[in-house]
């Protein structure tokens, strides 16, 4: 009868107001799947490596039930082509392997694509800051600075967690700090498929938990939060054991 | 590790004046349980022979605020002594455009800064604090940054002031809802003005309105105040606008204040535990036509965006 009683009541007071749900967060992995890709296995180490870390992502998820992780995969060399389009719950995500092309590397048409996808809509403002993870091991072959601008251009490109990671000496590392647009970041150095998997899991992990709960930030007198999210410092290069053998 | 459904339930607390009454209520959210920091939302209201005062806050709480609980606290009580002349009937309720835009919050950034400073004189930073913070040396009041929203009513006079996120959320008698202050498109995700930001008082926002003692059916109905814990629950603004309506419409009833105290902090509990993970405060002001209607006569809708009544409106820039 209690129990009726009670039922009857959770039925005729309902919470008030609409649908909820989680915060989304997208997470993009922006990769170069240009020709020097192919050279020494590092094409082959970025998806050995991706693959190690999504269920190191899906633990990050499991642990703040608050946000909903949502990824894509973006590839560039010829032109920029959605790898994995649809954003998709890390739950659900399994990596399929990128392969590598010998041709250019057009980043600025992908960060143009990037820069679409940002715009609100389809993107909310309730949104969790996006975190956009670039890894590349060259220098753009077509206008970057024309991506930087579509980026920055958007109010969320300009406010995601960008993270570029660098693999081997002749990545541009100027590119890739205008493109974390953050003085107190650097980019990742990767000179090994040991350091690339310490790279890719930092960002997928340590950062991924930072922008998925978030404290409020204030903004600075100019009206911007340069840092929106506090990223931790990225672990040391001593720590990393380094098979000089495997080096970029 | 204490989970958020072990601690006791507070029930919601509830003020009445001169026909205006608030139910207010506040949990803390699951994310700072599991971290081990206090709810840094603070609540505070006070009435007056002709109205209500109802002041909300809300701490930042990341490492770089590790005082932004106790901000909280001083930006709810100091909102409550300088708007206070307004429900003891010493304040003009005509009162300059001029004088909205730059005095109160001028007066409000002033007192919340001593507030902080005596604290500090009392109290410094610990180098544990300091460690945290990384805060630098004469910033120490970034250590209580807090957000700020105020709600004045009396039965001539109606304010509004906001500084920072969290919403405000107006029906009216036939449940039509709106937001007085149109979203800040400056602000995105988890960015908010704050009281310990550079020159705060510029971007207060307040509007006013003058009522009509003798029509009090253009008086709102109900008034939703929320940390943005709460509205960061709903998938959309529609969603957070639907609950103004809900909360009308509950308040129509003749058993409404109960039922809302009796479930209000439940209904919080899960949305913090389920969506937001941040603490949630609420206040409900209903006026006095929704307290004595009796049935829910159906009518009202939410217009799914922000909009503004004539009145006095301003934000400092």
């Amino acid at each position: 009868m209690a129990a009726k009683k009670k039922a009857e009541e959770t039925v005729q007071f309902k919470r008030p107001g609409g649908e909820m749900s989680t915060r989304p967060l997208h997470f993009i992995f922006i990769a170069d799947c240009s020709g020097s890709m192919l050279l020494n296995a590092k094409m082959e180490s970025l998806n050995t490596a991706v693959r190690e870390v999504i269920p190191h992502m899906q633990r990050v998820a499991d642990e703040n039930p608050h946000a909903q992780i949502l990824v894509r995969v973006l590839k560039f060399s010829d032109g920029a082509q959605w790898h994995v389009s649809q954003p998709t719950p890390i739950e659900n995500f399994s990596w399929q392997d990128l392969d590598a092309e010998p041709t250019g590397t057009d980043m600025g048409k992908a960060l143009m694509m990037v820069a679409d996808q940002l715009k609100m809509p389809p993107m909310s403002d309730r949104a969790l800051p996006p975190v956009l993870v670039l890894i590349t091991d060259g220098q753009a072959t077509d206008d970057v600075n024309a991506g930087l601008k579509a980026l920055f251009g958007q109010p969320w490109g300009k406010k995601a967690v960008k993270i570029a990671i660098a693999i081997g000496e002749d990545a541009s590392l100027s590119e890739l700090q205008k493109f974390m647009n953050n003085p107190e970041l650097k980019p990742l150095q990767a000179n090994n498929p040991e350091q690339l998997l310490q790279r890719i899991k930092f960002a997928s992990t340590v950062v991924l938990k930072s922008a998925s709960s978030p404290a409020s930030q204030t903004l600075s007198a100019n009206g911007d939060a340069r840092v929106n999210v506090p990223i931790p410092p990225p672990p040391d290069d001593a720590d990393d054991e380094v098979d000089q053998a495997q080096m970029w | 590790m204490i989970k958020s459904t072990q601690l006791p339930p507070i029930s919601p607390q509830v003020c009445s004046a001169n026909g205006w009454r608030a139910v207010t209520e506040s949990v803390i959210g699951a994310s700072h349980v599991q971290s081990g920091l206090p709810n840094q939302d603070k609540i505070a209201v006070a009435k007056g022979k002709a109205g209500l005062i109802v002041a909300m806050s809300d701490g930042h709480g990341g490492s770089r605020y590790v005082r932004s609980d106790r901000g909280a606290g001083f930006a709810v009580t100091t909102a409550v002594g300088e708007l206070k002349p307004f429900i003891d009937g010493t304040a003009s309720h005509v009162i300059s455009r001029s004088e909205l835009e730059s005095r109160i919050p001028q007066a409000l950034t002033r007192r919340w800064q001593e507030a902080v400073r005596s604290d500090l004189s009392k109290s410094g930073l610990t180098d544990e604090e300091r460690t945290k913070s990384g805060v630098a040396e004469g910033d120490e009041l970034s250590c209580y940054g807090a957000t700020l929203i105020a709600v004045v009513v009396t039965t001539t006079f109606l304010l509004y002031l906001q500084l920072g996120d969290g919403d405000i959320v107006e029906v009216d008698k036939s449940g039509n809802v709106f937001k007085p202050f149109l979203k800040d498109v400056s602000l995105l995700g988890n960015e908010t003005m704050s009281l310990c930001s550079p020159e705060p008082s510029k971007n207060f926002r307040i509007l006013s309105r003058v009522l009509d003692s003798d029509n009090r059916d253009e008086h709102p109905s109900v008034i939703l105040v929320a940390t943005d814990g709460y509205a960061n629950c709903f998938k959309d603004e529609a969603s957070l606008l639907q609950a103004g309506k809900d909360f009308h419409d509950l308040f129509l009833r003749s058993d409404g204040v109960p039922v809302i105290r009796k479930h209000l902090h439940d209904w919080l509990r899960e949305s913090s535990d389920k969506y937001s993970g941040d603490d949630i405060s609420v206040a409900l002001i209903c006026g006095p036509r929704a307290q004595t209607e009796k049935s829910i006569q159906g009518g009202g809708k939410t217009n799914g965006k922000a909009q503004s009544k004539s009145g006095t409106s301003s934000r400092r820039k």
